[in-house]
């Protein structure tokens, strides 16, 4: 191709042109020049992109580590390579001001950052080096938990705080507050609430029930009341997401009498029509791998979270490095080995979090 | 009042930069959203004369590629895009031209407002270059580095975390 011919090209013609490469060759080519490197994220590329049906994300998709031990930076395991990433992401490199704050919550590529000398949460998508930074609704503020729950064309942040639910919406920039629901609280505080359809799901227990909070009107509802057995001494919730499942509840279980669990039992609960769900189960935990679970622990329940992740179910132990999962589609169960650069001696404090890059994911 | 039977036109004369006519279908015109634009115009006029709108952008070798893009798309539905005749003949179309006409013709078709065109030439044009490294892009499209060389090595690694 020649200079002479191409030069006289007006910007915005040349833009839409760069606007059909295929994905790879616009990253690659970011550093022609300033322009090139914002074009990525305006957008009528991002929506040309992100309808474009062969666009399957060149992105891979992670396990994100947060771990006191690693203060700098988050250790990132590569779930489709089934390897742990020797370049992990740091904090500072992606916006000086999250290295002094602790992270809450993920969802969608956007994660959310407990940000204390603002006053904020920081919501920050990482690949587009975006954030933005979200004022408390009071102060002085106290949380117990926090969810992101963030789509295409924005984010809603869940806080749980003295008894109340605090929920910001990004699309009117604003908090609302609405009468909270205790019994989430009672033994899970590391467990995620699960998004479906404007709802975030949450389990309780004792007696055990799957609850809705409905984040366009505010209002709890009973999705699911009781199980077909006494014996569940603790229960978690997981939703698949893609794929030909994403209609799939799932619920593990530890089952045994008194609050004590002897076995791990995975279901999938079936919608027979009316709103009427039979359970199904689908998995036993094999034994040797239920004891190093209750082993590592020590029959803390509380410590145990669980979450969906591309295709896999995983257990996470706040107190142990290795994370267990379920792989659906060919029926296993897994350990995840522990991140190399962790020391042989760790405290505890494992968060982890489901993390799929997504340039769309904005504010 | 919007166009009667009466002042409806069928044809109009479209005039290129080097002043040659082209008598037009209006079918066919209607391709480009300028010319419609025009048409429009005149039979809201209520206009019997056949109008001639002048194209001082455009030679006559590149509208007559335009036209014969526009006639073979007046032949089909507006929604009828995917289709396979039709697609395999656009590849043809653009596949014998070089360049310099693809560049005038780009330019055209943003300048008549023929879309589907516009996009057809972008996505040609975007796939003879996907390959091209960014020292070879600056240089067809004279386009000036105004990063330093630490920056520029910092946008290479910022994002390869993220991929496959």
């Amino acid at each position: 191709m020649d200079s002479d011919i191409w030069s006289n090209l007006p910007e915005e013609l040349l833009d839409r042109i760069l606007c059909f490469l295929p994905f790879k060759s616009i990253v690659h080519l970011r550093p022609t020049c300033k322009r090139f490197k914002s074009l990525l994220f305006t957008p009528f590329f991002l929506s040309k992109f992100h309808h474009s049906p062969s666009s399957s994300s060149p992105f891979s998709s992670f396990l994100l580590l947060s771990h006191p031990h690693f203060n700098r930076h988050f250790p990132l395991y590569n779930s489709v390579s089934g390897i742990w990433r020797e370049s992990s992401v740091s904090r500072s490199l992606l916006n000086p001001c999250t290295s002094s704050s602790s992270l809450l919550s993920s969802s969608n590529g956007l994660l959310c950052f407990h940000h204390p000398s603002s006053s904020s949460f920081l919501v920050s998508n990482l690949l587009s080096r975006s954030s933005t930074l979200v004022k408390f609704p009071k102060l002085p503020f106290t949380f117990e938990f926090v969810n992101l729950v963030s789509y295409p064309s924005g984010f809603r942040i869940f806080v749980f705080s003295s008894k109340s639910v605090f929920l910001y919406n990004s699309k009117v920039r604003s908090w609302r507050t609405f009468d909270g629901f205790e019994p989430i609280l009672n033994d899970n505080i590391h467990q995620e609430g699960v998004y479906r359809d404007g709802h975030l799901y949450f389990t309780t227990s004792h007696p055990f029930s799957i609850i809705s909070f409905d984040l366009e009107k505010g209002v709890w509802g009973i999705f699911l009341d009781g199980t077909p057995m006494n014996e569940l001494a603790f229960a978690r919730l997981v939703m698949a997401e893609e794929g030909g499942d994403e209609n799939k509840v799932y619920v593990i279980g530890g089952v045994g009498r008194n609050g004590i669990s002897r076995s791990l039992k995975l279901w999938e609960l079936h919608d027979n029509s009316n709103s009427q769900y039979s359970w199904v189960e689908i998995e036993s935990l094999p034994e040797l791998m239920y004891k190093k679970l209750v082993s590592v622990c020590y029959h803390n329940y509380e410590h145990i979270y669980c979450f969906w992740h591309n295709g896999l179910i995983c257990i996470c132990c706040y107190n142990w490095p290795e994370v267990l999962y379920y792989r659906v589609s060919r029926k296993t169960w897994h350990w995840l080995p522990k991140c190399p650069s962790l020391p042989e001696k760790w405290s505890c404090g494992f968060r982890w979090f489901s993390f799929v890059p997504k340039l769309y994911a904005s504010f | 009042m919007a166009s009667s039977s009466s002042s409806s036109l069928s044809r109009v004369v479209v005039k290129s930069s080097d002043n040659n006519l082209f008598v037009v279908n209006k079918k066919v015109a209607s391709q480009s959203q300028l010319l419609k634009q025009c048409i429009d115009n005149m039979e809201e006029k209520g206009t019997n004369d056949v109008i001639l709108i002048p194209l001082s952008n455009v030679t006559s070798n590149i509208l007559t590629l335009v036209l014969e893009y526009c006639e073979k798309h007046a032949d089909f539905a507006d929604d009828d895009n995917n289709n396979q005749e039709l697609k395999q003949w656009d590849h043809e179309f653009l596949k014998k031209f070089d360049y310099a006409t693809l560049n005038s013709l780009t330019m055209a078709a943003d300048y008549m407002v023929t879309k589907s065109l516009l996009n057809l030439c972008c996505q040609f044009i975007a796939d003879s270059i996907k390959d091209l490294t960014v020292q070879q892009i600056r240089q067809i499209f004279d386009i000036k580095n105004d990063f330093t060389p630490q920056e520029e090595a910092d946008i290479k690694n910022e994002n390869a975390w993220a991929f496959r």
